[in-house]
């Protein structure tokens, strides 16, 4: 299920994979994204890793309630998962990727590297995994 | 004779200036403060210097005990790593902004005030970082207002306000002893006592901006909780030119009810 | 199935052998021996009580320790406390008992006293020498009850065992009942009545001051038989 991406929306992607998020931190950070502390959001995509080893999928579309759905994987035991993981978000123009990250980057390990696709790139998601589980972007 | 009650200030000057215009129209006799003039806000100093200067009696909070005394908080009072890394940003923050004059004042709080039936205290009567929530078990909430030998306790922390009555408690104990044969019973009837918390002049957390406080009359009993309109767009940007996370900011303009708090409210660091 | 639970042995072996004689004579199945601190006390024998507890005998239950009092002195004394000064020692026995307990319990027991837990939670109880608020505080049946209910709720549990009063002593809370309003900026007062479900408080006694018959439900007034399943 494909929707379009508006002249006035960006697309924001960032590679999460190795990190392992406190759930605690990650529950603030969720609301707070989803609530618009980072500029006005219209649609979320992510799968994160927390400290218990499961991954999770999060899902965010404006309107709507925040979906957090745990994913059908094996709990990672043992060093960081490298499997893929990674958060994807539809913002408006006044979205501030460097509050996201900061706070990505308190709630878990040191992120790898993060980058701004505009809508310009179109859907170049490669390295996405089983992000494409159910991804809708 | 009124009193008004104030709380968790925070370092809003606009909130407490609203607050204060608001009591005078109030005709109340006496201002008490529950502490945490300090942490989060921009204008640490002019609260100070605020409530130095209209001699508030004033208890010291947690912010301003951990600003004198160093950040001694363990983990344990923050509910994750992040609450946890941008207290301490507010702390670093504060703790260079503020003067020496401010921080004479902080050190020199006590940490409980009675007047008459009255007590007043930041968290609890045991410690500044416990929380009184409203929902907390009613007779963990009746020890609190027992332990200070006050009729009605005074306490912030929570930046959301409430008055809570207890009454007509009753506990029936049976007691054995080594070396008596007979149990003996007892029964042990609690007064009436009330919690009244003041909510936060300067970080409200009620689901709105405006700033809160509270009007009491010891005659009648009767309490108020005041809700107070404030230039909050002021303070968040005095937020952002500062230097603070700009998360404070939009925290503040919601009034958010997100807590900062520890899961377990009565939990007591031992450092 | 049962639990035998003593505190406050004080470096007194012979009182500890006389305990543990009076649980074989009891010829009840201990499922469980705790032993709630004051283990070690200002007497040469506390490292022989260590010993003894280290190796129980073929049939003994091997005891479950947590820190008391006392141990918690020792470990200020070798500068492992929490606090830095010894001074509630210094405050109850004078400034001559640090030598004295500095004599009696050698450097070798320290690591093993280091190490004690600080209670134990099990089956609705938690077991402990003090109470959670700190090591040093004594409940007893004159304690108010408001505070015992509230080192019981601090727990979340509805059973406490302690030991630092050295009473021993059987406080069961049977019933409680409070009328409780708040009221809220955008909410109506709104009232219920709380109840207290059942709660017990037990001083486990002291076995190194006094050995005497028994009077309570149990064998002599420094062990609290409980059957497993409270």
């Amino acid at each position: 299920m494909g929707s379009s991406i508006a002249a006035n929306q960006l697309v924001w992607h960032h590679d999460l994979t190795g990190q392992v998020l406190d759930p605690a931190s990650l529950n603030l950070f969720w609301f707070e994204l989803t609530e618009g502390a980072y500029g006005q959001i219209h649609r979320v995509k992510a799968i994160v890793e927390i400290v218990d080893g499961s991954a999770w999928q999060l899902s965010f579309n404006q309107g709507e309630d925040p979906m957090e759905t745990e994913l059908p994987v094996e709990r990672w035991l043992s060093g960081r998962p490298d499997r893929p993981s990674q958060i994807e978000v539809v913002a408006g123009v006044d979205f501030d990727p460097i509050g996201v990250t900061a706070a990505c980057r308190v709630a878990g390990s040191p992120m790898r590297y993060y980058s701004i696709i505009k809508p310009s790139c179109g859907s170049s998601h490669e390295n996405r995994g089983y992000f494409l589980y159910s991804w809708q972007l | 004779m009124k009193i008004a009650v104030i709380s968790c200030i925070h370092g809003n000057y606009e909130a407490l200036n609203a607050v204060l215009s608001d009591i005078d129209d109030h005709k109340v006799e006496q201002i008490y403060c529950l502490g945490d003039l300090v942490g989060y806000g921009p204008h640490p100093n002019a609260v100070v210097e605020m409530v130095r200067s209209l001699n508030i009696p004033t208890v010291q909070g947690c912010w301003d005990e951990d600003i004198i005394e160093g950040l001694n908080a363990c983990e344990c009072s923050y509910p994750s790593i992040l609450a946890e890394q941008r207290g301490k940003l507010a702390h670093t923050w504060t703790d260079q902004e503020i003067h020496p004059e401010t921080r004479e004042f902080l050190a020199q709080l006590p940490m409980t005030l009675r007047v008459d039936n009255l007590a007043f205290v930041h968290g609890s009567p045991n410690n500044q970082h416990e929380y009184l929530l409203p929902e907390i078990d009613a007779f963990t909430a009746m020890e609190r207002v027992l332990g200070t030998g006050a009729d009605v306790l005074f306490c912030g922390h929570t930046h959301v306000p409430y008055v809570r009555d207890l009454s007509d408690g009753l506990v029936k104990v049976q007691v054995k002893r080594s070396g008596v044969s007979e149990t003996a019973t007892q029964i042990h009837v609690a007064p009436l006592k009330r919690i009244i918390n003041a909510g936060s002049v300067g970080e409200p957390r009620h689901g709105r901006p405006n700033a809160t406080y509270v009007i009491y009359d010891p005659e009648s009993a009767e309490v108020k909780l005041r809700e107070v309109e404030y230039d909050y767009p002021k303070t968040c940007a005095a937020i952002i030119d500062k230097g603070l996370p700009a998360i404070f900011a939009w925290r503040l303009a919601r009034g958010l009810e997100y807590a900062e708090r520890a899961e377990d409210p009565t939990h007591i660091c031992e450092r | 199935m049962y639990w035998a639970i003593a505190a406050g042995i004080e470096g007194n072996l012979a009182a500890y052998e006389a305990f543990l004689k009076d649980l074989r004579q009891s010829r009840l199945d201990i499922e469980a021996l705790y032993l709630l601190g004051d283990i070690v006390g200002p007497r040469k024998d506390s490292i022989k009580v260590i010993d003894r507890i280290q190796n129980p005998r073929p049939g003994e239950p091997e005891p479950q320790v947590c820190q008391g009092w006392w141990e918690d002195q020792c470990l200020i004394l070798h500068a492992l406390g929490r606090t830095g000064e010894p001074t509630q020692l210094f405050d109850r026995y004078g400034k001559a008992m640090a030598k004295t307990l500095w004599d009696a319990v050698p450097r070798a027991a320290i690591e093993w006293i280091r190490n004690l837990d600080f209670g134990f939670s099990e089956l609705d109880c938690l077991l402990i020498h003090g109470t959670s608020m700190g090591v040093d505080e004594a409940l007893t049946p004159e304690t108010p009850v408001m505070t015992i209910l509230d080192r019981l709720q601090r727990m979340g549990v509805n059973n406490l065992f302690c030991g630092r009063s050295g009473q021993a002593f059987d406080y069961n809370l049977v019933q409680g009942s409070m009328q409780t309003q708040v009221t809220m900026l955008d909410r109506p007062p709104s009232a219920q009545t709380v109840t207290l479900p059942a709660k017990r408080l037990i001083g486990v006694g002291n076995i190194g001051h006094a050995l005497v018959r028994p009077a309570m439900c149990c064998t002599t007034p420094a062990i609290i038989l409980l059957n497993s399943k409270p």
